[in-house]
């Protein structure tokens, strides 16, 4: 890695930090303690079945892992399957999707052996799901209290008036102004941080093990952005929740994730520590990403590849970001590269790897 | 039409804090006049099912013949001072029998209509919901939807016909085939409604969130899919109005001496020919005026339903 790199990735960091007014990293590791996986996912297939076409392959052998109170950053392109990973772990692929293969599993347990009924009363309670565009989330002929406290007292069990005080919590929690009156407001009257806020209340009043986040961010302005990742943080520590964090945007990926993971075609391309991935990213495709956030002129010409090729499924044998790569080489197109490890922690999938 | 400012300052939405029972019904109140005052049409559709219904009501008091009585030494009067509306060809009051009709016309639609709009909503919501997901549901609500379409292959007004023919002619039979020929209406408005509600990401946040699928129909997709049914439900009791009238001029609804509309204008019908109108014009008229009062109350309830549509009638009152 050159040292214009290097000094790039640094700042990238820390103007995430400064943006987020939070220098804390030191946190991260204690946090993020070792046990048993509250997620773990192992070598995922999904594939959507167009009448008339070969199966698109959205998903191919994913292995994702989170450990209780990691935060996990997923990043990729547009298509790449963040999306489709989510789903597939809340087991609600969107038809013509199909999980072809692999296993999900939750504190243990394979969701994919369990019943819709023994499902449903997971989602919601252990496993729950924030996503962006929080109004459409919102049924627009209910008053946000009821909406919520709905949650509590299908999973807890509770009474509505019980659900309604748990509610009001809630909305404490995430900061909303005048609870006791936004408790009795129509979605309509939301804004969209305050209709985020409350998606955020809806997915945390049962005490998640674990949360994913896709891309809830991203319809708010900066600021509300990063108001909403502080709270978010701060929730899912206090919970000691884990987070599978899917973002296009690879400046609030480190600033907020304690690992993260690069998706690409499907594929798991890279997957490191926060500090590590952005002192150095190894993949081609991860510096590309990173060259594309970048401010640096040079930087980004140098990462830029090829434009993408049509993608091309029936060519397993070559590297899937062979044809944009701008560090291609002949064994790229002969042999599909495995996910290896690098160091402690770091994998990734390239034959040859960016060096430090 | 008055600029609508894009926000609403003092506007009748909700106020903070706890509103006690008073308050709200004051509220409502408030709210109510100003949606007729806003729309006039509503109002009058409001007035004229009101008087309708007192007249109904009070029509012991009001009436001043008997319904029922025939005096043969007045047949056929014109309209004069001791018969407003003239007197039929038996000698019966016209306008007596016009005040006493609703009892049973209002009875049989808002009855029949009643009926055939709660199967069919709960039905329409099943199957609308349940469409296409894997499994025994599929084919029940497929089958559900293929017998609404022999149903509804058949005329109405035959059907109907061939339904009193089938139980006997009496008021409990018209009110089954009114609700019978209606479920499908209900049935398919609401399986619509339900099959794009059901798309809402809302519901699909629910179902993700661990909701099991009677709250999600409960909470979601019936609430959201009632409006066109409520709006409609106006709407069908004056079609059902219709019906009832239909079926009696043809002789499969009500019989004679009872007073109702559609058999009024059927026993003074030959006397039009004749040029004595009023028998058959009186009732003709009540009856198309009931069916208008009705067709604007539905469209005003389909206002109401729609939070988002009774906002511009706030934000109106606020630039007013």
């Amino acid at each position: 890695m050159t040292e214009a790199m290097r000094g790039e990735a640094q700042s990238l960091v820390t103007r995430a930090n400064i943006r987020q007014g939070n220098p804390a990293s030191a946190g991260r590791a204690s946090a993020a303690s070792e046990g048993p996986a509250v997620i773990d996912v192992r070598d995922l297939e999904v594939a959507y079945y167009v009448y008339g076409a070969e199966p698109t392959r959205a998903l191919r052998n994913v292995s994702v892992r989170l450990r209780p109170g990691e935060i996990l950053g997923l990043v990729g392109e547009s298509g790449a399957g963040k999306t489709t990973l989510a789903r597939a772990i809340m087991r609600v692929v969107p038809r013509p999707g199909r999980i072809e293969r692999g296993e999900i599993f939750f504190m243990g347990t394979d969701l994919g052996a369990m019943s819709e009924a023994e499902l449903s009363k997971l989602r919601g309670r252990d496993l729950a799901m924030i996503v962006a565009n929080p109004r459409g989330e919102l049924n627009p002929l209910l008053r946000i209290g009821p909406q919520i406290a709905t949650i509590a007292e299908v999973h807890l069990g509770v009474s509505r008036k019980r659900g309604l005080e748990m509610a009001l919590d809630m909305l404490r929690a995430v900061a909303i102004p005048d609870p006791e009156r936004r408790l009795r407001a129509y979605p309509h009257e939301l804004s969209g941080g305050m209709a985020q806020r409350i998606v955020i209340a809806m997915a945390l009043i049962c005490g998640p093990r674990f949360v994913i986040s896709d891309d809830a961010t991203s319809g708010l302005d900066v600021t509300v952005q990063a108001q909403v990742l502080d709270l978010l943080r701060k929730l899912v520590r206090e919970q000691n929740t884990s987070m599978l964090y899917i973002t296009r945007d690879i400046g609030v990926a480190a600033n907020f994730c304690d690992r993260v993971d690069i998706i690409y075609k499907g594929e798991i391309v890279e997957d490191a520590p926060t500090e590590a991935f952005f002192s150095g990213p190894a993949h081609p495709y991860s510096n590309f990403l990173f060259a594309a956030f970048s401010h640096n002129a040079e930087l980004r010409r140098r990462w830029m590849g090829s434009a993408p090729s049509p993608e091309s499924d029936a060519a397993e044998a070559l590297c899937l970001y062979a044809d944009r790569c701008v560090k291609r080489q002949v064994r790229c197109l002969a042999e599909h590269p495995a996910l290896r490890e690098l160091a402690a922690g770091r994998l990734a999938r390239c034959h040859f790897p960016v060096e430090r | 039409m008055r600029p609508v400012p894009l926000t609403s300052p003092g506007g009748p939405t909700a106020p903070a804090g706890r509103r006690t029972l008073g308050a709200k019904v004051k509220f409502a109140t408030r709210y109510f006049l100003r949606l007729l005052r806003t729309h006039p049409s509503y109002a009058a559709g409001y007035v004229i099912v009101t008087v309708v219904v007192l007249v109904a009501i009070a029509a012991p008091v009001i009436a001043p013949y008997s319904p029922i009585t025939a005096d043969p030494s007045v047949y056929l009067q014109s309209p004069s001072l001791a018969h407003p509306f003239g007197t039929d060809n038996t000698g019966m009051d016209v306008l007596s029998r016009v005040i006493y009709a609703p009892r049973i016309d209002l009875a049989i639609a808002v009855i029949g209509t009643a009926i055939s709009a709660i199967i069919g909503t709960l039905l329409g919501a099943w199957v609308g919901y349940f469409q296409g997901t894997p499994g025994i549901r599929n084919i029940a609500s497929g089958t559900t939807m293929r017998a609404a379409d022999v149903l509804q292959a058949f005329p109405v007004f035959v059907f109907a016909i061939a339904l009193v023919a089938v139980f006997g002619q009496s008021i409990n039979s018209v009110i089954f085939a009114i609700a019978f020929v209606n479920i499908p209406i209900y049935l398919r408005l609401m399986r619509s409604q339900v099959l794009s509600i059901r798309r809402m990401r809302y519901v699909e946040a629910a179902f993700v969130s661990g909701m099991p699928d009677r709250f999600i129909i409960r909470d979601h997709i019936v609430p959201n899919a009632i409006g066109p049914v409520l709006a409609q439900l106006s709407v069908n009791i004056g079609w059902s109005i219709l019906l009832t009238a239909g079926l009696s001029f043809v002789g499969a609804g009500v019989r004679a001496p009872t007073p109702e509309w559609g058999a009024m204008i059927a026993t003074g019908f030959p006397n039009v020919m004749t040029g004595q109108w009023w028998p058959s014009v009186f009732p003709g008229l009540a009856l198309a005026v009931t069916v208008y009062g009705f067709a604007l109350i539905g469209t005003s309830i389909e206002f109401m339903a729609d939070p988002r549509r009774r906002r511009t009638l706030a934000a109106a009152q606020v630039s007013a």
